[in-house]
């Protein structure tokens, strides 16, 4: 799909780049403050990435819905070129187009085979400079935000709860997937306040770096300066529910976790996912990890899901194993962690998003420095995060919420 | 997932000229060129083994074995995918509990999953580990305990699964589609078994099953990852004594047979129209395997929540994207050893005849399209796009690894990523026309439908634009 928001993008930090062999990283600022990132993974695809610090977090209170309009509206008329020559001229070099957002970053991918990457680049610079016509922007309200609302997953749902019953009111407590009543005029005077180039990254994987310069400074019309910075989200936990049809419902449970800054508590974090997985997939093998690191804030967990017959159980006994959780199955934690960072280091497009990500929060951390951090690990430190993470906790449920119990019962 | 397809030479002049330096970078053809080498090795028995050390930190070791619903029978089906679950549940020397934190120890999971005409179980891990997976691999392939009581578990969960694969729309209409297409062979047998079938299999069938199946002559080793150039001496330590002795019958595949027909399941309380129309495709290994991949991404793919329709890089879906009442369109092109399917599968409102039918009128257009009328350009996008596909999808080890099994399992040889660029390459519009001519033009469709078919496009009339251009 063209557009969709992303849980991964802040998630891991933690990976990077694997081989070490023939890994090359490189970054460049341009004279207008354009931030330019190449890696070299040897791979046969290019992954481009356009990133801008224009997350959901920095919709203005009562404008929610804007990142998810603007991702939505990726592909459309830029001032100088029809959308459709751009997206069919994407498509006739072999570019995929993507538009991905998550609470922090509002992302433009291309990934294309390398042989293209220097005319995907030229698309990708107009890509990123929509115009936002108002007659594209109610269109696009109208084919898109429906079909969107539809086709969410109770696990989105409860993922996108979780943090609003993490971070309550606070930017990171705000979804990606808010419909209000934007209009184009509110596109345009978003775009022209943050996305430009003092707060945006252009990535290459698998491009070379002096043509990614190239085009950055003459491919990418973005506007002069920077945006503002995004006020600290606090941490308070606690819970949202929610009803919905159907015979399985949904819960996610999530502690405080890290925010990205710190490349060993990025590192801590990802053995307690780890820990936490582990303890849950006992219970039920359909438990997945909650392990996200946003610029200032993180959090940690796990989510499930299970028929309603089933639900007030699992919930019950996955809550204690989260709650004595400790440090006996540290070592496997850390190999399981370090695999997980290892491997995903090889998809090109992960490895975009990853990057984009640690240079929009003003970090870049070398695959050795992640790897070695979590080797570092101290059954101290996990005990620490481990009882931060109990200290308050944060439960979202969606499906039949009378059969999940409440935090004060668990 | 993203924006595929399309055509356009309108505007690209005034985009391309702003391109410089485009030729200084490093190409494809380069890239593959120097790219670690996959390597096979046949043991004495027969047991091949294919490595590639690409010296990353990680390796993905795992078993692909030639088994799978097809070689089963409607008395024993879903024994094969039966048999793939119980591996999990421990060996005569290592207890389920003991195989879990054996794994945990160096951070892995194992991994299996069956189809109608394979199982892989595999293993990601630490590139020091290597060895240790080879080992476990080797246990659970060959010395599964299939005790009574965890046979009689996992068949109570099993049972519940089926059950709940009712749900899954897209998988009965593509169970269906098999049951339809290739009716009387083993082909039409679903993975998962029936209802009556899974309660009838003994632990007896089981073992039997496991006897005259994983054979070395069956089974590929795939390694890729760092620390894999000794796999062929472990699989020799491993798997080099598995003996080729058939205790009974050899177990082989009774030829295929497609025939044009019609498979309804009309439930009105599904919401939608899930629909398929596939003709005959082709064998993994068949000289228009390519071809038709191909022509299969050149329709490509569309749903509902892409945020383009009207100016989607597709000129099917700009046409039936937006006043069919569709959500979802997706080609495809399965390949089997010997035989394949190719065609549409779509999800749609399907309140009105007009909508259901105009949505295969379009479809067949675009057929007959590929089949007579084809340009090079339109063609070189495609091939783009598939290109992009590709190799995007071989990224990984894990990726890697099953790439090169399923090549040695389907064809015994292996096209090295090199190779498959240059074969690629080789195929034009005039390669494409021809494909599409001799396996889609004028051919008997399989249509299969689940949920609101009232509305399901007339088959006569469907059959008909196979080859009239005003239907």
């Amino acid at each position: 799909m063209l557009s969709r928001p992303s849980g991964t993008v802040a998630k891991r930090f933690a990976s990077a780049a694997a081989k070490s062999a023939g890994v090359q990283e490189k970054t460049t600022v341009l004279e207008n403050g354009l931030k330019v990132a190449s890696v070299e993974l040897n791979g046969a695809t290019s992954s481009i990435v356009l990133a801008f610090r224009a997350g959901s977090r920095y919709q203005p209170a009562n404008k929610q819905g804007l990142t998810h309009l603007i991702r939505n509206s990726v592909g459309r008329d830029a001032p100088e070129f029809p959308g459709l020559a751009l997206v069919w001229n994407t498509a006739q070099n072999g570019g995929q187009l993507t538009a991905v957002s998550n609470r922090d970053v509002l992302a433009i991918e291309v990934n294309v085979v390398r042989d293209q990457s220097a005319v995907a680049l030229s698309l990708l610079g107009q890509l990123g400079n929509n115009a936002f016509k108002p007659w594209d922007v109610e269109d696009v309200k109208h084919d898109t935000l429906p079909a969107d609302a539809t086709y969410l997953t109770g696990t989105t749902i409860a993922f996108e709860q979780l943090h609003q019953a993490a971070f309550r009111n606070g930017g990171l407590g705000l979804s990606n997937y808010s419909v209000n009543n934007v209009s184009a005029k509110d596109l345009s005077a978003f775009a022209k306040a943050r996305l430009v180039a003092g707060d945006a990254v252009l990535v290459g994987v698998n491009v070379d770096h002096d043509t990614l310069v190239q085009a950055g400074s003459s491919q990418f019309p973005l506007g002069q300066g920077k945006a503002a910075q995004a006020a600290p989200s606090k941490y308070f936990g606690g819970e949202v529910r929610k009803d919905g049809r159907g015979n399985r419902s949904y819960v996610a449970i999530a502690g405080e976790g890290s925010a990205i800054t710190s490349t060993k508590d990025v590192a801590v974090q990802a053995v307690v996912a780890e820990i936490l997985l582990n303890a849950a997939q006992k219970i039920t093998s359909e438990a997945i990890s909650v392990n996200l690191n946003y610029q200032d804030a993180g959090l940690v967990g796990v989510q499930f899901s299970a028929e309603n017959s089933k639900i007030t159980e699992v919930t019950k006994s996955i809550a204690s194993a989260i709650k004595s959780a400790n440090v006996k199955d540290i070592d496997n934690a850390k190999k399981a962690a370090s695999v997980k960072v290892l491997a995903e280091a090889q998809n090109a497009s992960g490895v975009a998003l990853e990057k984009a990500t640690q240079v929009l929060a003003g970090v870049e951390t070398s695959p050795r420095e992640i790897h070695d951090a979590i080797n570092a690990v101290t059954s101290q430190e996990v005990t620490q995060a481990l009882s931060r993470v109990n200290g308050k906790l944060s439960l979202s449920a969606y499906g039949s919420t009378s059969l999940v119990p409440y935090l004060d019962e668990l | 997932m993203a924006l595929r397809l399309a055509v356009s030479s309108a505007l690209r002049p005034a985009l391309n000229s702003q391109v410089r330096n485009a030729s200084s970078a490093v190409s494809v053809k380069d890239v593959l060129a120097n790219a670690p080498q996959a390597e096979v090795t046949t043991l004495k028995n027969g047991f091949r083994v294919v490595t590639e050390d690409n010296g990353t930190a990680t390796a993905t070791v795992g078993v692909w074995i030639e088994t799978g619903s097809r070689f089963e029978n409607e008395k024993n089906n879903g024994v094969a995918h039966f048999l793939e679950r119980l591996i999990h549940k421990g060996t005569g020397k290592r207890a389920s509990a003991a195989l879990e934190s054996e794994l945990n120890a160096i951070g892995a999971k194992l991994n299996s999953f069956t189809e109608r005409d394979q199982t892989a179980v595999f293993v990601q891990t630490g590139a020091q580990d290597v060895e240790k997976v080879v080992d476990i691999l080797a246990d659970v392939l060959r010395n599964s305990k299939l005790d009574a009581s965890t046979i009689d578990s996992e068949r109570a969960n099993l049972l519940k699964e089926l059950e709940a694969s009712d749900e899954y729309h897209q998988l009965v209409l593509f169970d269906m589609l098999h049951a339809a297409a290739f009716q009387g062979t083993p082909l039409a047998l679903s993975v998962l078994g029936t209802s009556e079938s899974i309660p009838n299999i003994t632990a007896q069938q089981l073992k039997e099953w496991q006897e005259d199946h994983y054979r070395p002559v069956r089974m590929v080793l795939s390694a890729v990852g760092g620390g894999v150039s000794n796999v062929p001496s472990l699989a020799e330590k491993y798997f080099g004594d598995l003996s080729n002795e058939y205790p009974r019958k050899v177990p082989q595949v009774d030829g295929t047979r497609f025939t044009g027909s019609e498979y309804r399941y009309r439930n009105d309380n599904v919401p939608h129209m899930y629909a398929a129309f596939a003709v005959e495709g082709v064998g993994y290994a068949h000289k228009d395997a390519l071809a038709l991949q191909i022509a299969s991404q050149f329709i490509g793919q569309w749903d509902v929540t892409h945020a383009t329709s009207r100016t989607a890089a597709s000129r099917l879906v700009q046409k039936i994207g937006h006043d069919h009442g569709l959500h979802n369109l997706q080609h495809f092109n399965i390949n089997y050893k010997d035989t394949g399917l190719f065609g549409i599968y779509f999800v749609a409102d399907a309140h009105d005849l007009n909508d259901t039918s105009g949505i295969m009128k379009s479809v067949a257009h675009e057929w007959k399209h590929l089949a007579s009328a084809t340009t090079d350009e339109e063609i070189a996008m495609a091939k783009n796009q598939f290109r992009t596909n590709l190799y995007q999808n071989l990224e990984t080890n894990t990726q890697k690894a099953g790439y090169n099994a399923k090549e040695l399992l389907y064809s015994g040889q292996l096209r090295q990523l090199s190779e498959l660029e240059a074969q690629i390459q080789k195929v034009d519009a005039g390669v494409v026309r021809e494909a599409i001519s001799r396996h889609v033009y004028d051919r008997d469709l399989a249509a299969v439908g689940v949920g609101r078919t009232e509305a399901f496009p007339n088959y006569a009339l469907t059959r008909a634009g196979m080859s009239w251009w005003r239907l």
